[in-house]
């Protein structure tokens, strides 16, 4: 099965009288995503079953991803409000995919980094998945194996392989800008250069993917 | 004057057997999006400006307003307290007259939806009882301003696709 976790785009701040749960996107992290989705979309994927969170936030992420992409249902999953635990959420993904072959989960933090340490037996703290994100996981076994991140991507639509890491603290963040004008591949040389910099040498190796072999 | 745009969420999954039993939980069912998708495009068709989509936070309403924002293609969807099931005509009236638009759609429950078309068209209270709005419908009601008897019904949208209908969407107007 593949597993694709979004995080929802970035929303309006809080303010009185608005509870947490009806804050909706905002124009930009529509725009942002919308791209993000339309990369996505490109891919020609189709998603089996599309599930949100009930937050406002969450749906409108769910719907742009939809009108961008070939899908199928789209519904909505209890278990991916923010005040879940991981392994209940992991527990209702499973349940609900049955045997749909491609599923997309979309929600919060810190569940979905805390998903994925799950999933791909990492650190949470390793992972930085940021607004807008989409995560692909292969799971064999989504209840109960180990699961294989392949790659994420964020507005500008590249893939980068593995798990969103954390930066080095000290990384400087202009390589990243300079890979941006230059083509793909030195894009993805550079965010593999990112990724390696970023995994300590054994803990989390496995998820890059390259590792894998169950 | 402002144009305003009523907007009843598709049809979602009813509560009891299979759906969720939490109102916040109901999705809109894969007949209701394709549907609703479908009067989205016609009403988008049309040509009509919408500066801005209003929407109940409810899940069902949310969805519903994404559909429309996509079809229409806008980038800003807002999310109004007031139009939550439970709000008041009142409370709604006074929170849309602070908004600077000259075109709005508001995304919404049925019977939140109707007191407000029958409060701004001032229609007869014979003929109030006879306002019906179906899920997914869509009714234009242009208004000086945000306050009782100030609009005139234009025209609404029946979730079939049918063509335009004048007025409110009146119970007798739906055959079948």
């Amino acid at each position: 099965m593949q597993l694709y976790v979004v995080r929802h785009g970035i929303a309006v701040e809080g303010s009185d009288g608005m509870p947490d749960g009806s804050r909706p996107l905002t124009e930009k992290g529509r725009r942002r995503f919308l791209r993000t989705a339309r990369a996505f979309g490109k891919l020609g994927r189709k998603l089996d079953l599309i599930l949100t969170s009930p937050l406002v936030r969450a749906v409108q992420t769910a719907e742009i991803l939809a009108g961008a992409s070939k899908h199928g249902k789209v519904g909505v999953l209890e278990e991916l409000d923010p005040k879940f635990e991981a392994p209940a959420l992991r527990a209702a993904v499973a349940g609900r995919a049955g045997k749909a072959g491609t599923v997309a989960v979309v929600g919060h933090e810190p569940q979905l980094s805390s998903l994925l340490a799950l999933l791909c037996e990492v650190s949470q703290a390793d992972i930085d998945l940021k607004k807008g994100s989409i995560v692909r996981l292969d799971a064999a076994d989504l209840a109960e194996e180990k699961s294989d991140a392949r790659w994420w991507m964020k507005a500008k639509g590249n893939r980068v392989k593995g798990l969103p890491l954390q930066k080095q603290a000290k990384a400087p963040r202009a390589p990243a800008k300079a890979a941006s004008g230059k083509s793909k591949r030195a894009a993805k040389h550079q965010a593999r250069k990112r990724t390696a910099a970023a995994i300590p040498p054994k803990a989390a190796r496995p998820a890059t993917g390259a590792a894998v072999s169950v | 004057m402002i144009r305003l745009y009523l907007v009843r969420h598709a049809v979602a999954t009813e509560p009891g057997e299979g759906a969720p039993p939490d109102d916040a939980l109901r999705a809109l069912t894969a007949r209701g999006r394709r549907r609703f998708r479908k009067n989205a495009r016609a009403f988008a068709g049309l040509g009509e400006e919408v500066e801005l989509i209003c929407t109940s936070p409810v899940l069902r309403a949310v969805q519903t307003a994404e559909l429309l924002a996509a079809a229409v293609g806008h980038d800003e969807v807002q999310v109004l307290e007031e139009l939550r099931r439970s709000g008041g005509v009142g409370a709604l009236l006074e929170k849309l007259s602070t908004l600077q638009v000259r075109s709005l759609a508001l995304v919404g429950h049925r019977r939140l939806l109707k007191e407000l078309a029958v409060v701004l068209s001032g229609i007869a209270v014979g003929q109030a009882s006879r306002v019906r709005f179906k899920r997914g419908a869509i009714a234009r009601i242009d208004v000086r301003k945000m306050s009782a008897d100030s609009g005139a019904p234009r025209w609404w949208l029946a979730p079939s696709g049918k063509p335009l209908r004048d007025g409110l969407p009146l119970h007798d107007d739906s055959p079948g």
